[in-house]
């Protein structure tokens, strides 16, 4: 398992964001987190870290449904921004909708889709 | 007659006036009659020696003058008791002549005044007895004048011409006896010139014939007609009248013609009268003159009646020789009569044979036929004696003369010849018909002017030559041009007064138009025939009693009869007595001549006895003289006709009263421009308007919304480009032929409206639109039941998308709020991992879990519900159901259960791959779930197809399912009935919903213990 600096979670979903901030921590793989609660928020961040020169995350879990900008919309904004880093993006949500996954897919940067709640086991499967 | 000498001398002694009138009138003669005894007649002495008479052997009677007055006069002679008489008489004389005398009368009356008897004064007069000569000449030429008649009267006859003559001097007209003959009168008959004319059919001949009649007096104009006349028996004729005018001093004296029978020619059906044999006839032989004579000294010899023949006697010709004949001969003949001998004593004819005239003692010149033969010859071959016969030919010649002119003026084309075919006289019709108008042709050869004419014609001509006479009633000729000429043609020898055959005479009659008309009526009497024979309708022709002449096979078939038994009934004996008196008088009208047909229904009795109804039309054919001639009769069996109207009748009746009967319907007919004509109860009933309101009165406009009758016409306008309005509106698809079926709104008599479905249909009467209607149903009901099933659909839309707003809540917030449960229940066990044996977190956890399952069943059955059936793929049923074995074989191989795959490898189905082998799964496990624990167990899959499935059977013998309580159950979500510890209650409910997501359907069959058997439906691959 390599340890990773930092993990951006966007989600509007505070028990999960927690949940999730827990896991990483139990599983000690994460030094520390940028939480944003939309696309909208994310991507007008990320933007100036990627603007500046700062140091971007390593990892981001987006889930989809969200207000705002929701996680299509984040995606589609994201990738025209040129950035230099590698960035594994993972989707994690609660939608099973088909037409979703086949979506996922068509985003070169996305890579894995996956299917909320998120357990212990599973989080260790992404990180290897 | 004493008593009347004894009254005359009283007379004498009492009236000088008579004295007088006896003076200056009776030289001649006397005679005193009594008027009441009229055959007594004193007669004085004088009377009877003026007429050479012994006045003693006379008696005093009125019938001794009778007896001698020329016939002529006697009429007039018995009009002396009426009038002052002045006439001129004729009596015999007893020497044989007549004696004219001059007659003067005088009345005598008595004491009252009254005439009783008449004083006859006779006055010889003497000048006409000096023209006796003259007038003996006179009756000669009459006579003549008669034989001539005579002679153009046989020509005539054959020709049915006779002569009239009008003699407007007198007034007197003359007909010859073929003129009385062709008027059917007696030859004692006697016209005048009214009787003449009112023979004259009435009408246009009539009018012509009196008119032309007028202008030949008047103007001098020669007229020639074509007319009828009504004999006097009664018979109608064509004739044709030609008639010529003399005029003296610019007054007509006289007009005469002919007058020809052409009723044969009119009527074209019987032949021209027969040749004119008589014409050849009257050559008769005389005794011939003979003569002998010595060429070589000129001696000659003659009969006495060769000397006769020119007016002398031998005697008185003496010094006789062969000068005495050249003396006598015309100097213009001698010659050729001098060539004629030549050629004989040439040898280089047998006979001599010569015409030529020769001078008679009178001066005139006389014609004569002169034929010898040099019966002796010297010894140097010089004709020595020569012996002959001299005829007088000049009556001959005359009728030549006479047969030519007669030839000349015959209307019909004839001509005659001599033995060498060289025309003698032609007709002006014979000109025209043969084209020879303008040529000079008497004298001519026939075969030079006509070089066509064929060896047949001059073998007939030559046959004729030789006494025969051959004719042909019809012909055909086909003329250079190639028309077709049809003669009547006759030619005969005509003979001189010795007997030999002096020529032939040709006649010819152009009968084409006649030939043309009979072919025509032969044409249309064939197609009558078959048109009769084989006519559909019954046809029959009835003689004027009534009596069958002919029928033809539809009458018989109609009636049931054979012919023969049909021929020997009447008409009235298969009439309906109730119609036969109509029948008659009908049919009297027609032979009265009042109708020339007449049409009518009435009713025939069959054979059988059946009656049937038929359209009888009759007309009467009628001869020339309008006489009757026969029935013709058509017959048309109009039993089906009647029995359907009949049945009409009933249906209208009934119809009429179930429109009447119809309380909720409305039933309302129009005539074609909208009226309406018919309003029944339900109408009343649905509108509220009454009968009395609307009939005849009102147009559908009344209960019609304006909107939506203007709402159709745009929708007609729209569609067909027609611009309508009105009451058209209605009828538009009607006229179309269409049944129009739409909603309407109805306005109630109260202002309310009444929605209905109007059906207009257009009303015909033998195929032409005579009304319209309209028959209106109330579905207010049905509107009502319309808006409740509309807003149920909208509840039912407004129901799916909350369904689909809850698969969303399922799909996404359930299952994030589900998530997060797990994971922190996740997390709690790790951070608190002594929590882990508390109860309430174990149960929690179980909670969560299920909770968890719930919502992916859920998702599962939202997913379906949204798939598409566009992305069906043709999938091979065998393959799949294979795969679906292996995987489960681990499962089935522990339940001990057998599975047979014995689907057809070739068959392919329409389904979505995730489905089909979610459903396969779930059957296969489901069998191997329920098998029986009491027997060995098996699973038979196999499938069949049907038009619209393939269908798959997947058998068990598990231990089945109670249908009866539970088929409601078996598909519905979460229900079991089993208490196996598998048993969720989702997989069937799911099974079935992807089965019908992909078209197609499942059926069970199960017995409890036996086992199970599920038939899947599937679509058949799509080509």
């Amino acid at each position: 398992m390599k340890k990773i600096d930092i993990a951006c979670i966007i989600d509007d979903d505070p028990i999960f964001i927690f949940g999730t901030k827990k896991i990483m921590q139990i599983a000690n793989f994460c030094e520390s987190f940028m939480i944003f609660h939309n696309g909208k928020q994310a991507y007008d961040k990320l933007k100036i870290i990627i603007e500046n020169g700062s140091q971007l995350p390593d990892l981001i879990l987006l889930d989809l449904n969200m207000p705002i900008w929701d996680g299509w919309q984040f995606l589609d904004e994201f990738v025209k921004i040129p950035n230099e880093k590698s960035i594994t993006i993972y989707i994690i949500t609660s939608s099973v909708d088909p037409a979703d996954v086949i979506r996922a897919k068509s985003y070169d940067m996305v890579s894995n889709y996956i299917v909320k709640p998120i357990t212990m086991v599973e989080l260790k499967q992404i990180l290897s | 007659m004493s008593y009347l000498k004894k009254e005359f001398y009283e007379l004498l002694k009492n009236d000088f006036s008579v004295f007088d009138f006896i003076q200056e009138w009776g030289v001649d003669g006397l005679s005193y009659r009594d008027i009441e005894y009229e055959e007594n007649e004193w007669i004085n002495s004088k009377f009877w020696s003026t007429l050479g008479c012994d006045s003693t052997e006379m008696p005093n009677r009125t019938s001794a003058w009778r007896k001698i007055i020329h016939p002529d006069d006697l009429k007039k002679a018995n009009q002396i008791d009426f009038v002052e008489f002045d006439e001129i008489l004729r009596y015999k004389h007893k020497n044989g002549g007549l004696v004219t005398v001059r007659c003067k009368a005088l009345p005598i009356k008595d004491n009252d005044g009254t005439t009783t008897r008449i004083l006859s004064a006779y006055t010889k007069i003497t000048h006409l007895e000096e023209n006796k000569e003259e007038e003996e000449t006179l009756k000669q030429q009459l006579d003549k004048y008669i034989k001539q008649e005579d002679f153009l009267k046989k020509c005539n006859e054959a020709a049915r011409i006779g002569y009239w003559e009008v003699n407007l001097l007198n007034d007197s007209i003359y007909w010859s006896s073929m003129t009385k003959e062709i008027h059917e009168a007696a030859l004692d008959y006697e016209p005048n010139l009214q009787t003449a004319i009112n023979f004259f059919k009435e009408g246009e001949s009539r009018e012509l014939i009196t008119k032309s009649f007028e202008l030949a007096v008047s103007e001098g104009l020669p007229y020639d007609h074509e007319l009828q006349i009504v004999t006097l028996k009664g018979n109608s004729r064509w004739v044709r009248s030609i008639a010529q005018v003399t005029f003296s001093d610019g007054v007509c004296t006289r007009v005469y013609g002919t007058f020809q029978d052409i009723t044969q020619f009119k009527n074209s059906n019987i032949e021209l009268l027969q040749e004119k044999e008589k014409l050849l006839s009257v050559i008769e032989g005389t005794n011939a003159g003979t003569w002998e004579w010595n060429i070589q000294t000129g001696e000659t010899h003659y009969n006495e009646l060769w000397a006769k023949i020119l007016g002398y006697s031998l005697k008185e010709l003496e010094p006789i020789d062969i000068k005495t004949w050249k003396n006598l001969v015309h100097p213009d003949d001698i010659g050729k009569s001098d060539e004629e001998l030549n050629d004989c004593f040439e040898k280089k004819t047998e006979y001599y044979n010569s015409e030529y005239r020769m001078r008679h003692k009178d001066g005139h010149y006389i014609w004569v036929l002169d034929k010898g033969k040099v019966i002796s010859w010297t010894e140097d071959g010089k004709p020595l004696m020569m012996f002959g016969t001299q005829y007088d030919i000049t009556e001959q010649k005359k009728i030549i003369n006479r047969n030519t002119v007669f030839i000349e003026q015959t209307p019909t084309a004839i001509a005659m010849f001599d033995t060498n075919m060289c025309y003698l006289a032609s007709s002006e019709k014979w000109k025209e018909d043969y084209n020879l108008k303008d040529k000079s042709i008497i004298g001519k050869s026939h075969y030079e002017l006509f070089p066509e004419i064929g060896t047949e014609w001059k073998n007939i001509h030559q046959k004729c030559l030789n006494g025969f006479a051959e004719k042909r009633d019809e012909d055909k000729f086909i003329r250079k041009e190639g028309t077709v000429q049809w003669l009547k043609w006759e030619v005969k020898p005509w003979y001189n007064d010795n007997g030999t055959v002096g020529g032939i005479i040709m006649y010819t009659a152009d009968i084409t138009a006649r030939k043309n008309t009979q072919e025509q009526l032969r044409i249309s009497e064939e197609a009558f025939r078959g048109n009769f024979e084989n006519a559909a309708i019954g046809m029959a022709l009835l003689d004027k009693k009534g009596n069958w002449l002919k029928v033809n096979r539809s009458l018989c078939t109609m009636l049931g009869y054979s012919e023969q038994e049909l021929m020997v009934q009447s008409f009235e004996d298969i009439t309906h007595p109730d119609d036969l008196e109509a029948d008659l008088k009908l049919l009297d009208e027609l032979v009265k001549g009042r109708r020339s047909f007449y049409h009518m229904e009435k009713r025939y009795i069959c054979k059988n006895g059946r009656i049937i109804n038929i359209i009888l039309a009759a007309s009467l054919v009628r001869n020339a003289e309008n006489q009757p001639l026969y029935f013709i009769s058509q017959i048309i069996d109009i039993t089906p006709q009647k029995n359907a109207e009949r049945e009409l009748a009933d249906t209208i009746s009934k119809m009429q009263s179930l429109i009447e009967a119809s309380t909720q319907v409305s039933i309302i007919e129009t005539d074609k421009k909208g009226t309406i004509t018919t309003f029944n109860k339900g109408a009343e009933n649905l509108l509220g308007y009454s009968k009395e309101e609307v009939l005849f009165k009102q147009t559908p406009a009344l209960i019609h919304l304006k909107e939506e009758v203007a709402a159709r016409a745009l929708e007609i306008k729209t569609k067909y480009n027609d611009i309508v309005e009105g009451f058209k509106v209605f009828t538009y698809a009607a006229n179309k032929g269409e049944y129009d079926t739409r909603e309407w709104t109805y306005i109630k008599k109260d202002g309310t409206e009444l929605p209905v479905q109007l059906t207009v249909t257009a009303i015909k009467t033998e195929g032409k639109i005579t009304g319209y209607l309209g028959i209106a149903v109330d579905i207010s009901y049905i509107k009502k039941t319309e808006k409740e099933i509309q807003s149920l659909l909208l509840v039912t839309k407004d129901q799916n998308e909350r369904l689909r707003n809850f698969a969303h809540i399922v799909s996404h917030n359930l299952r994030s709020h589900s998530g997060n449960i797990t994971m922190m229940l996740d997390l709690l066990n790790f951070e608190f991992p002594d929590l882990s044996g508390n109860e309430f977190i174990q149960l929690l956890g179980t909670a969560s879990e299920n909770l968890k399952e719930t919502i992916a069943h859920l998702n599962e059955v939202v997913l379906i519900n949204t798939s598409l059936s566009e992305n069906l793929q043709n999938l091979e049923l065998h393959e799949y159901m294979d795969n679906t074995i292996k995987n489960v074989s681990v499962i089935a191989q522990k339940a001990e259960v057998q599975i047979d795959n014995q689907i057809d490898p070739q068959v392919k189905i329409l389904a979505i791959p995730a489905y089909l082998d979610s459903i396969l799964l779930n059957f296969i496990t489901n069998g191997i779930k329920y098998r029986s624990p009491d027997r060995d167990s098996f699973i038979k899959i196999s499938s069949t197809t049907n038009d619209e499935f393939v269908i798959l059977t997947i058998e068990d013998n598990g231990i089945g399912i109670d249908l009866k309580k539970n088929r409601d159950k078996l598909f519905g979500m979460y229900k079991t009935f089993h208490s196996n510890k598998d048993a969720r209650g989702i997989g069937l409910f799911i099974t079935k919903n992807q089965i019908e997501a992909i078209g197609g359907k499942v059926k069970v069959e199960s017995i409890v213990n036996k086992g199970t058997t599920f038939k899947i439906y599937f679509k058949h691959e799509k080509n």
